[in-house]
């Protein structure tokens, strides 16, 4: 039995950034590499906007074609090689006046001196039908907490990342079938993962699939897609969705900081937000224009600042110095 | 073997070393037909040995019926944590994983007797009049059960008519069924009210308030 | 599992071809400046169809041509000598199509446009410019010190701090950067030597309390640096007191030399605005005192000063003069 997930005993980071993507990852290489303790916390290597991204172009320096997924990961094994840490969980709730700040994740909480907020614009606003009313009633978003109520019984995930792949192969441990219903004709995840579910004998996967509806009075009794030209209804008693969007990520926030027009977040010329040591780099920032190597640039100058936010407080608070 | 490794011992020590003031952890159990009825025991006395102001009390579900009665405990295994005064913070089935977490902060705060809420929140539930019941359904795989207990478990302090439990939905099919669970958190009120997710604060007071309204049409 | 490529066409410009009066072709962009900003401006420029031309300046590459290895840059977790960076920037842009000239612009005129550039070799126009000419430290112009530039003599602790663990530096400079950057060093080297000209600092006082409470920082007073010493790496420095004359020698396995930046905005001195210490004043979306002239990079950032900073400040710079240009060619268009 796991009894972990104990909010004490850990000793704050001196930087926590939110997210791993270009201007996440770039943030902990610069603060990894000025001797700042660093943890980044990310929903994994695929998770975000260039996670996603089949191949990009003009990042300056890597003139093939390449994969975001794999630009993401050289910046990553870059940051960790100067001792940043990297854990995937998803981030559920912060708290950025305290001190420590602290961040609650699904596998534990991390207190931290400074947090970067680096979660990009993959955000949704728009549901599919059905979905929002079913919601707790067969349409899920957490395979981990629901699973065990579809024991027997066929369930779909909509989605290509790795989330919805790792979702649905957590699924094939409760439900007699798992539909896999992916947005696009490759999947968006990591090769392992993808081969694993193409393999897995209890999963049928459909590529290209469009969801149009999930059904039921009551409780979800199919859902409606069209798939290669054709409408079908899957019987299926629960819907698990992964999908992704495109506005900033800030639910987790729960209104601590002010946010602009569509969610966007708002910060000064050093990319700190209106609380003391909490900045925020990338595509969740207002007018951002959704470059890699723009998110990037972000991270460092972020970085810099959170040093100097660090720096200062030390010779404030000499007590704290080590 | 004991459940709780040395790491996990450390923890929890020094999560609870700051107690405002006893605990009493009242457990109840049966030998036979409950399925975690023996690891929720020891799991409940191991917590016990780690702060001198935590103490086990173990009560026979059908033997000590009146004592179940008296504290409204109408299926096992159940903890009644209880402080300075009885405050109606419940759990069923075992606390593990995620739910680990929600003992502790329950042990934390029933301590102090008083509830972590907002000050709007505090006000409200001053207010209420009315019995409330509050049942939350987890599962211990979930990272986001223990947000809507832990609230549910500080409302049940901040007023003495309002009790939340929390109930381990695998281990209670029956309520599983009878409440629609499908996804968890999901919050049930007064049998009427229901809510899906980890909703914050604000959200499940407005929630209370219609259960309430619903209490006197 | 097999990933489709993504690469997206862009629409050709509806543009009308333009020629200047003596029937020369006019560039969309110019970039003046051949390093990471400059040239990431072009790879955007190029890639969005944009005519580019890019003036690098007799020296191409910009700064990071000149350090040995380049370990921060995003995306190359081996670390990537400065020259084999710069010109992967170069061969991407001109793969999208920039023109790439070693020419170094002596002249330019933004009074109308077409801009007029003039450089050595030729003289070009443009219906839009970015400024990416860098800034360059200024030297202490002592022997050893072009010998040892980029292995052993440094201008930026962010950068090459990480190689000086557990070792002795001298830090040559009395102002805000070299303080700065003397306390960053301590958390990688054992000893940190500032070397002043003066006998009290120019930084600002909290560095000041900073530096003396830091039990690894050392001061020599009323120094200056006549000679950096060694034979296959850095070993020692030879300072001069100001004060007696006399002569010594401090050991040392690096210097970081802190005495200021020299922005390369000369040639701009009259047509754009520019700061007290001559950097170019932009706003945040790289624009310049003059529609249509953009600026990025070092040029118009005196406290960064990192290759993936100036490569974003390109990347929008670009953004905005293709943005700057599509407005002028809706209405020229209207009008025509």
């Amino acid at each position: 039995m796991d009894l972990g997930f104990l909010p004490a005993g850990l000793e704050p980071y001196d930087v926590l950034v939110i997210g791993g993507g270009p201007a996440g990852a770039t943030a902990a290489l610069y603060t990894a590499r000025a001797g700042l303790r660093t943890l980044v916390v990310d929903k994994g290597l695929t998770a975000g906007a260039l996670g996603t991204t089949a191949k990009i172009v003009n990042y300056p320096g890597v003139p093939g074609p390449l994969s975001g997924a794999e630009l993401v990961r050289r910046i990553r094994d870059q940051a960790v090689s100067f001792g940043a840490e990297f854990v995937t969980d998803k981030v559920l709730r912060v708290d950025l006046r305290g001190d420590p700040k602290q961040v609650w994740g699904g596998e534990g909480v991390y207190p931290a001196q400074a947090v970067v907020i680096a979660t990009g614009a993959m955000g949704r606003t728009r549901r599919i039908p059905g979905e929002e009313r079913l919601l707790g009633r067969g349409v899920s978003y957490c395979a981990t907490c629901d699973g065990p109520f579809f024991q027997g019984q066929e369930v779909a995930v909509v989605g290509n990342n790795d989330e919805a792949v790792e979702e649905a192969l957590t699924l094939t441990r409760f439900a007699s079938r798992v539909h896999f219903l992916s947005p696009t004709a490759d999947l968006r995840a990591s090769p392992e993962l993808g081969e694993a579910l193409a393999a897995h004998p209890q999963v049928t996967l459909y590529p290209t699939a469009r969801v149009r509806e999930v059904v039921g009075q009551e409780r979800v009794e199919g859902v409606r897609i069209s798939h290669q030209g054709e409408e079908r209804t899957i019987p299926v008693g629960g819907v698990f969705v992964y999908l992704q969007g495109n506005i900033p990520v800030t639910d987790f926030l729960d209104d601590q900081l002010p946010v602009g027009q569509g969610g966007c977040l708002l910060v000064d010329d050093s990319f700190q937000t209106v609380i003391p040591g909490v900045f925020a780099v990338g595509d969740v920032l207002c007018r951002h224009l959704k470059q890699a190597v723009v998110a990037a640039a972000d991270g460092v100058v972020a970085a810099m600042a959170v040093d100097r936010y660090l720096s200062g407080r030390k010779k404030l608070r000499p007590d704290w110095s080590r | 073997m004991p459940m709780l490794d040395d790491n996990v011992r450390e923890q929890v020590v020094d999560f609870l070393k700051d107690l405002a003031g006893p605990v009493r952890l009242m457990m109840f159990t049966q030998e036979f037909e409950c399925e975690y009825c023996a690891e929720t025991r020891q799991l409940v006395e191991e917590i016990g040995e780690l702060s001198e102001l935590v103490s086990v009390e173990v009560y026979d579900f059908l033997a000590d019926g009146e004592k179940a009665e008296q504290l409204g405990v109408d299926k096992i295994p159940a903890i009644a944590v209880i402080g300075a005064e009885d405050y109606g913070v419940r759990f069923y089935g075992i606390p593990s994983g995620y739910e680990f977490t929600s003992l502790l902060h329950a042990i934390r705060t029933v301590a102090a007797g008083k509830p972590e809420l907002s000050e709007a929140g505090v006000q409200a539930l001053a207010e209420v009049t009315e019995p409330i019941h509050i049942q939350v359904f987890v599962t211990p795989t979930c990272p986001y059960c223990p947000q809507s207990v832990t609230l549910a478990h500080q409302m049940a302090i901040a007023s003495p008519h309002v009790r939340a439990d929390m109930v381990e939905a695998m281990e209670f099919p029956h309520l599983a069924v009878r409440y629609q669970v499908m996804g968890v958190p999901r919050t049930v009120i007064n049998e009427t009210v229901h809510l899906e997710g980890a909703a914050p604060e604000p959200m499940v007071l407005e929630k209370l308030q219609e259960a309430l309204a619903g209490t006197e049409g | 599992m097999k990933i489709q490529p993504l690469v997206m066409d862009l629409e050709p410009k509806a543009r009308p071809e333009e020629a200047d009066a003596e029937g020369a072709e006019v560039y969309d962009l110019i970039i003046i400046g051949g390093g990471p900003a400059g040239l990431t401006a072009a790879i955007y420029a190029s890639r969005a169809r944009l005519k580019t031309l890019v003036l690098t300046g007799s020296l191409p590459g910009g700064q990071p041509a000149n350090t040995d290895v380049v370990e921060n840059y995003p995306g190359f977790p081996e670390g990537i000598t400065g020259m084999d960076l710069a010109q992967r920037f170069q061969s991407q842009a001109e793969r999208f199509g920039a023109e790439v000239v070693i020419d170094e612009v002596t002249a330019v005129d933004f009074s109308e446009r077409p801009f007029t550039v003039r450089a050595r070799s030729a003289m070009y126009r443009g219906q839009s410019v970015v400024v990416a000419t860098g800034a360059v430290p200024r030297r202490l112009g002592v022997p050893g010190e072009d010998r040892f530039y980029g292995r052993g003599v440094s201008a930026c602790a962010t950068c090459d701090g990480f190689f000086y663990k557990d070792k002795r530096v001298v830090v040559v400079g009395g102002g805000d950067s070299a303080i700065a950057e003397g306390i960053f060093l301590t958390r990688f080297a054992r000893e940190v030597i500032v070397v002043h000209r003066r006998d009290q600092l120019r930084a600002t006082k909290i560095y000041q309390e900073q530096a003396f409470a830091n039990p690894k920082m050392r001061f020599v007073w009323n120094a200056v640096v006549e000679e950096i010493l060694g034979e296959q790496t850095v070993t020692g420095v030879r300072v001069r007191d100001v004060k007696t004359g006399e002569t010594s020698i401090i050991e040392t396995d690096g210097v970081f030399v802190y005495i200021g930046m020299v922005p390369g905005t000369e040639v701009f001195a009259d047509q754009l605005e520019l700061d007290e210490a001559g950097y170019i004043v932009a706003d945040r979306h790289q624009h310049t005192s003059v529609p249509g002239v953009f600026v990025a990079g070092d040029v118009q950032d005196p406290e960064y000063r990192q290759v993936v900073v100036a490569a974003g400040t390109g990347a929008v710079a670009a953004m905005e003069a293709e943005r700057f240009l599509s407005e002028y060619w809706q209405t020229s268009h209207q009008e025509g």
